[in-house]
């Protein structure tokens, strides 16, 4: 009996309905396969996508369940809700060709909400940058890992370590992809480092920002006894 | 009249050792206390020691994990923000005191007719501060004595008398009374005396830290580090002077006990030997008799963490157990 293959990522994409299909079947080019294995075909499309829609119900119910178990033990680092951090960064852009390199300031409001607590945060970025005279407007989306919970002190955490990723539009076309490093100090300050690339006009943005977060959560009142 | 008392330290976590004190205690002997007094986890015990709920007890203080009791947060939050009283954040040891101790369990405890004493010390006054459901409790110079009135004072002291001062919130136990309190421990870590000053004859004290202190060779760097096995000797040096006075106090008792029966021997009567130590307004021992102390701790250091605060199902079974074990030696050889 001829062994089925797993099917490649533009295979997946080619029979699974939309979002992937629409934009990824055109370069769907026949592969090329071992004598005796199973080709996927549009005859064993509906097997291929039940395969597929089975991987995404167990990776939504591995999120799901994680959830759960994180949500259900109070966290120190990333606690559920929603932090407000005004960053104020500066840096330089450059194409590694041209010289001298452009020097940045940026400023960010990055409002985000703990979507796992104790290790994802989801949120928006929106400011702007000034750099070669001008100053530009920039927003997107950002999502923050946390890493680490640093050091203990008397059983309390005292910091947390983060991987940062962002997707930024400019307001002069700027299309910003990147993230770096950050560290989020007692829930009131957040140093990064962040590399950007934008893909548009070729640049690399480079920069270190300081954040302070605004509009603090009060601590939680002793219910009635 | 001879009255029996029970004594609960604090100790955090490590209750579980009381429990299983209490567990041996009343499968076995079948004590029955008049008063029932605790510091800290001990006031925990208090109530549903007197309800004989020991399988409550036992499940309590075996299931709760860490985050059951306090969330640990982010020290420099904690330092640094508003209306935050403490390192941690007790909101969960609240809820579970809420849950547990019901209306309810508060009406059997007063018609039990037992007196509960849970020890505080205000932070206001630094005075040892006793909340009682007792219709008589005894005023004293050295500390004060509050009449518990009902059953959400009952739960607020018993949140206070755990409340470990900097690492839980004070509390304040009277609602229009400004006056904050925390654990007891922080001046008297097992109320003896108190239950001595009762009029108690017989007092059964489970302490939860052993007598002979662990060394740690650990060579200390941190300031938090040396900070930490400060309060840890602090409590210490309570404990040990807790037990200090009853001791005396017994002993001196027991002295004045030979020389009277010495006077008899000389061919004085009962009436004449009274009268030698019948000084109006001076004699400390006024009203108390012999008493027999018992005390029930564990013969090595348990685990629990820093003031008691780790709770570890596994281990707090184990904890049980060994109080099971200590008990059970303890009056097999009486």
């Amino acid at each position: 009996m001829p062994a089925i293959r797993p099917l490649s990522l533009a295979e997946i994409a080619y029979f699974h309905p939309w979002p992937y299909r629409r934009k990824v079947v055109t370069s769907i080019k026949p592969r090329s396969t071992n004598s005796g294995s199973l080709q996927a075909t549009p005859n064993n499309s509906a097997c291929a996508a039940a395969n597929v829609d089975s991987m995404k119900i167990k990776w939504l119910i591995s999120f799901f369940l994680l959830c759960i178990i994180t949500k259900a033990r109070a966290q120190s680092e990333f606690p559920k809700g929603w932090i407000f951090p005004l960053e104020m960064g500066q840096g330089v852009v450059t194409n590694f060709h041209s010289d001298p390199d452009l020097f940045l300031a940026t400023l960010a409001f990055s409002p985000q909400v703990t979507v796992v607590p104790g290790r994802l945060r989801l949120g928006l970025s929106g400011g702007g940058a000034f750099y070669n005279k001008r100053i530009y407007g920039t927003g997107g989306g950002r999502v923050s890992l946390m890493i680490s919970k640093g050091p203990k002190v008397m059983e309390s955490t005292v910091l947390n370590a983060q991987l940062v990723g962002e997707f930024l539009f400019g307001t002069k076309d700027q299309r910003l992809v990147g993230g770096g490093f950050a560290t989020e100090i007692g829930h009131m300050a957040t140093i990064s480092m962040k590399a950007h690339r934008d893909y548009v006009w070729n640049n690399w943005w480079f920069s270190g920002s300081l954040g302070i977060h605004l509009f603090k959560k009060k601590a939680p009142k002793l219910p009635e006894l | 009249m001879s009255k029996t008392a029970l004594v609960i330290s604090g100790g955090g976590s490590k209750g579980a050792f009381a429990v299983g004190v209490l567990k041996y205690m009343a499968a076995t002997p079948k004590i029955q206390f008049d008063t029932i007094c605790g510091t800290s986890t001990g006031s925990l015990i208090a109530p549903l020691a007197a309800l004989g709920e020991i399988n409550l007890l036992e499940k309590l203080y075996t299931t709760h994990v860490t985050s059951d009791i306090v969330v640990t947060g982010n020290v420099i939050a904690r330092f640094a923000g508003k209306d935050t009283y403490s390192l941690f954040d007790a909101q969960p040891l609240s809820l579970l005191i809420k849950k547990t101790f019901t209306d309810q369990m508060y009406k059997d405890i007063l018609d039990s007719g037992k007196s509960l004493y849970f020890t505080t010390v205000c932070l206001q006054t630094g005075r040892i501060t006793y909340f009682t459901n007792s219709d008589l409790p005894l005023t004293s110079s050295e500390y004060d004595v509050i009449r518990i009135q009902d059953a959400s004072t009952f739960r607020r002291a018993m949140f206070a008398s755990s409340c470990q001062p900097v690492f839980m919130p004070p509390y304040q136990v009277i609602e229009n009374q400004p006056r904050q309190y925390v654990d007891g421990g922080l001046r008297e870590y097992a109320p003896v005396d108190l239950a001595i000053d009762n009029g108690a004859t017989e007092i059964y004290a489970i302490l939860l830290t052993p007598e002979n202190p662990a060394e740690d060779n650990q060579h200390f760097k941190s300031p938090f580090e040396i900070l930490q096995q400060t309060m840890d000797w602090f409590t210490m040096d309570v404990a040990v002077n807790d037990l200090r006075m009853p001791k005396y106090i017994n002993r001196s008792l027991q002295y004045i006990k030979a020389v009277k029966s010495k006077m008899k021997e000389a061919g004085l009567k009962p009436k004449e030997i009274e009268a030698f130590f019948d000084i109006p307004f001076d004699n400390p021992f006024l009203g108390k008799s012999d008493l027999k102390l018992h005390i029930i701790r564990p013969e090595k250091p348990m685990n629990g963490g820093p003031g008691g605060l780790t709770f570890d199902p596994p281990e707090m079974k184990k904890m049980v157990a060994h109080g099971e074990e200590v008990a059970r030696k303890y009056f097999e050889n009486l």
